[in-house]
């Protein structure tokens, strides 16, 4: 066994394992402000705006991950003009390339999460909150959106699973996160049992934390719906 | 050695299969030595070379598409019996596996953009970016050498030549032949060009003794068959030939 | 040119979907059976099960898939050289990943099986049961297509992850769509152009499987209603 050579680099691995938990918690947070606003538009009454939001969250669910950050990071250096821009210092950046796809990515289904929590919000709620005269903001924030959360926890903390598991994608474009370093040192050492293995059980570690997390949210958060039914 | 074919892995299918064909793997992203045609076949100088030994040496050769990071493990553990992917020998390398005769002395040079006007020095490279394929001798000459430059690694042998035209990387080093008879010749490659010294195992230990075929430790045997059929082309003038066809010399 | 790899890479459309069609049969299999495993009354096995799918969902796919493609046949080997057998077992690159891709679903389709199963009605089974049906034909006659209703929603879900997750094949070297487009890609420098082409193919294939389940499920739904007037 050749559990020595992980050893010797688990150094290494934390700072992969520091870079996959930084990547998650970017990418969270930015694609739960982009499906926030999606989500109302996507039940809005303009079809114009519903179907726009239709067309984004299809594509992105549509296609693999893979894909989609291969057409940024390499495709979009095929254009001259972009490469000329002021955009390219940032687009050329492959941790901003691996962002912009996460965030996109994770977006979309975070937007259908989000918006299948507001369908299921009770139509007496939304009538109360006009009973009272809520302007819309205030019905937003104090009905629509603590309802969207609640309703939508149990998907939404799968989705947040999901996004951290995609960042091992981010490898494939030359960051060293947890499998990108797992990676370099089956291309070093020519074992490839133990460094998997070891990556392996780092994700698991934080998947279980996670887990934990969502499963407290809920408890804290969401236990009003269970007395509903 | 008995061998065992996995269809699926909950029926151990036993079929000691004693004449089955040798797995022999390739990473088919290093053109004009071996890459995947526009129809989807195995082409190139190495793949050639390797059904001329295969023929000589009288052995039934089965030359399929891997993934670079899986090859050398790979051949360790026995899923593949030798890889043929311009693969320098090395210290490093034979104390897990063994090497047939070496066939070819390579090159390795820096390619970079014509109007860059770059010394090579880990003094005039220090800052810039240097793309190279992962676990390859130009990832440890550079990790040993360059230490002052950000250094850019790829799972692939043509991925770094994307990095070069998309601006995302300033020099790129591989083998002379690839840069000269694969990426200058292309489309994409026009504004580029070879800079710096030409490199060879005399000048770092990292490029190796020269290029050769992997295979198994254990398998002494195959080493020999494959040495008499490499012997064999070298004779009848299929090697010359092939290094005709492939680079005019 | 142009034409030659986008032919070549729509060509691989056929690897990539035996794949996901040969990995979709075995992990709906194993994942119905993993289900029955989860609802077993004996304590070993729904934890065995339990403990499986936490294990399976927790690791990125593409860790997933590394381990089993290396590290799995290096680890069996090295038993097997361990015990001085002189086996050698060797996973042909094409069943190994339709291998791989299928036990990762099995975890999937598990939950999906298990939440169904517990959805069937259980007086439609006790009537069956009190008719004296054989417990073979209570699982065909009814068991069968009341999950196949009630999964359905799940399982087509599973199945539009399955394909878009068959995008990691490319990097074990295995030429599907994916694997070609990369190719393309570096062979002519225009990696948007054909990566775009792969992008296409997967939504292509994700839509029509949408639009076809939606189908199945209506008619399902329909055959339902008409049994039960």
């Amino acid at each position: 066994m050749n559990w020595d050579v992980v050893v010797e680099n688990l150094r290494l691995y934390a700072q992969g394992a520091g870079l996959t938990i930084w990547l998650t918690l970017l990418s969270l947070s930015a694609a739960f402000l982009l499906a926030l606003p999606l989500a109302f538009l996507r039940n809005s009454r303009s079809r114009f705006l519903r179907r726009s939001v239709i067309a984004y969250t299809t594509v992105f669910r549509g296609t693999p991950l893979l894909v989609q950050l291969f057409l940024v990071y390499f495709g979009l250096a095929q254009f001259e003009l972009l490469r000329g821009s002021f955009l390219w210092p940032w687009l050329s950046s492959p941790l901003v390339c691996a962002l912009l796809v996460f965030v996109l990515n994770s977006g979309a289904y975070t937007t259908e999460i989000f918006a299948g929590g507001l369908r299921t919000i009770p139509k007496g709620e939304i009538e109360a909150a006009q009973a009272y005269g809520f302007t819309p903001l205030r019905a937003a924030l104090r009905i629509f959106i603590p309802g969207m959360l609640s309703r939508s926890l149990p998907l939404y903390g799968n989705e947040m699973i999901m996004l951290m598991h995609a960042t091992s994608l981010a490898s494939t474009v030359t960051l060293m996160e947890i499998t990108g370093v797992a990676r370099n040192i089956t291309l070093n050492y020519y074992i490839q049992l133990e460094p998997y293995v070891a990556a392996a059980l780092i994700y698991l570690a934080l998947t279980a934390i996670l887990v934990a997390a969502v499963q407290l949210a809920e408890r804290r958060f969401a236990n009003f719906l269970r007395l509903d039914h | 050695m008995l061998r065992l074919k996995l269809v699926f892995a909950l029926s151990l299918l036993a079929a000691p299969a004693l004449a089955a064909p040798l797995n022999i793997a390739t990473d088919a992203t290093f053109p004009p030595f071996e890459s995947i045609d526009a129809n989807g076949k195995l082409v190139g100088y190495d793949i050639e070379l390797m059904e001329a030994v295969c023929k000589a040496a009288e052995l039934e050769c089965n030359i399929a598409n891997a993934a670079w990071d899986g090859m050398i493990p790979g051949l360790i553990d026995g899923k593949y019996d030798a890889l043929i992917s311009q693969l320098t020998v090395t210290d490093k390398r034979r104390r897990v596996i063994a090497f047939s005769d070496i066939y070819s002395h390579p090159t390795f040079r820096f390619v970079a953009k014509k109007d860059a006007a770059l010394h090579i020095s880990p003094e005039g490279l220090a800052g810039k970016t240097i793309a190279v394929q992962t676990g390859t001798p130009m990832d440890a000459y550079v990790t040993a050498h360059y230490k002052q430059s950000t250094i850019k690694r790829y799972d692939t042998g043509s991925a770094p030549y994307l990095e070069l035209t998309g601006g995302r990387a300033d020099v790129h080093i591989s083998y002379q032949a690839q840069i000269v008879h694969s990426f200058l010749k292309s489309e994409s490659g026009k504004d580029y060009e070879l800079v710096g010294p030409e490199l060879t195992g005399k000048d770092a230990p990292e490029f190796g003794e020269g290029v050769a075929i992997a295979i198994g430790k254990r398998n002494t045997e195959l080493v020999e068959k494959v040495n008499a059929g490499l012997a064999k082309i070298r004779e009848d003038g299929t090697l010359d030939a092939l290094n005709q066809q492939y680079f005019g010399q | 040119m142009f034409a030659a790899f986008a032919w070549t890479i729509l060509a691989a459309g056929s690897l990539t979907l035996l794949l996901a069609l040969g990995a979709l049969v075995l992990a709906s299999v194993l994942g119905l059976a993993l289900a029955y495993g989860k609802l077993s009354r004996r304590r070993w096995l729904m934890r065995l099960v339990q403990g499986f799918t936490f294990v399976i969902r927790g690791i990125p796919d593409l860790v997933l898939m590394l381990l089993v493609f290396y590290s799995l046949p290096a680890a069996i080997n090295q038993f097997l050289e361990w015990t001085g057998s002189d086996l050698w077992v060797e996973f042909p690159p094409f069943w190994a990943g339709m291998f791989t891709l299928g036990v990762i679903f099995s975890a999937y389709m598990c939950e999906t099986f298990k939440s169904a199963l517990q959805n069937i009605p259980r007086g439609q089974l006790e009537a069956a049961q009190a008719f004296g049906l054989h417990p073979r034909r209570i699982f065909w006659r009814i068991t069968l297509p009341q999950l196949a209703r009630l999964a359905l929603p799940g399982f087509t879900n599973n199945w539009l992850v399955l394909v878009k997750a068959t995008a990691l094949v490319s990097l074990l070297g295995l030429q599907d769509v994916m694997f070609r487009a990369k190719g393309a890609a570096e062979a002519t420098g225009q990696p948007f152009t054909y990566y775009l082409i792969a992008g296409g193919f997967y939504l292509a294939a994700t839509l029509v499987s949408t639009f076809a389940l939606l189908a199945l499920a209506r008619r399902l739904e329909q055959t339902n209603q008409a049994g039960r007037t």
